[in-house]
């Protein structure tokens, strides 16, 4: 990571960003969300509006997760003059949720399968989601949750 | 096409204005990031290290606006040798690829 760093340190002009975006070693959750009138399939437009049951956390693969906390530590060391060879001063920071939608418990254990470098899930959490969906009062849909955050740092 | 998530867009678009600039977006992938925003850019070169991420690139560029396709580079390239003389880009932007 320090590698890439350097090299977007020398290919910036004198000033330039360094933008990286990647998710933070929070674990993702698992939600339920059905809209409050029980009519209609929610999206991330009615991030605010629906209404959202947390199942519990996911567990994240341990690789994974390093590999987010050594991101947000080669940035950090990118901002230290003490250790940095190709110093950045920090601009800016956000953070943000990213949302993944699934219809149904069948299409989420697909992408877990799938993604498994990316989190499992274990045997309640995916009882408490099949439990969540046959409760709702209308079209749910599962939501991973994934806190993600975006740094600017500016080229010394 | 894959498109991004609309809290994504909206944080990168309060953070950073890309009109006029020259962005290597590092770790582009298929393009889900590229599409939206190199439209204002100078000029914008997607490198990713994957073919296959970028052969799909290379299909969904087709559905892209032309101003769009006329200044997207997509290139194969591994951040730790980056394939471009210094100080040639004016932001350098780690998709997921930092980590």
């Amino acid at each position: 990571m320090a590698a890439a760093v350097a090299e977007a340190h020398r290919v910036l002009t004198g000033g330039g960003v360094l933008l990286a975006l990647h998710p933070t070693d929070d674990r993702p959750t698992l939600e339920v969300w059905h809209a409050r009138d029980g009519s209609g399939a929610v999206d991330e437009a009615d991030a605010e509006t629906a209404r959202r049951a947390p199942l519990g956390p996911l567990n994240p693969d341990p690789e994974a997760r390093r590999d987010f906390m050594a991101a947000t530590e080669a940035l950090a060391a990118a901002v230290d003059d003490a250790e940095a060879d190709a110093p950045f001063d920090p601009a800016a920071v956000r953070a943000f949720d990213y949302f993944d939608f699934f219809d149904s418990l069948d299409d989420l254990t697909d992408y877990l399968d799938d993604n498994a470098e990316f989190a499992r899930a274990d045997d309640a959490l995916l009882e408490a989601a099949a439990l969540a969906l046959d409760r709702a009062p209308g079209p749910a849909r599962l939501v991973i949750v994934q806190r993600m955050v975006v740094a600017a740092l500016q080229k010394s | 096409m894959t498109s991004a998530a609309r809290s994504e867009l909206q944080t990168l678009r309060g953070l950073i204005d890309f009109a006029r600039l020259r962005v290597l977006e590092i770790g582009a992938g298929d393009g889900r990031l590229t599409w939206p925003f190199a439209g204002k850019a100078r000029r914008w070169v997607a490198l990713d290290p994957d073919a296959d991420e970028l052969r799909q690139a290379v299909r969904d560029r087709r559905d892209a606006r032309p101003r769009v396709r006329e200044r997207v580079q997509l290139t194969l390239g591994d951040a730790r040798r980056l394939p471009f003389p210094d100080g040639a880009f004016d932001l350098a932007f780690f998709t997921y690829s930092l980590c």
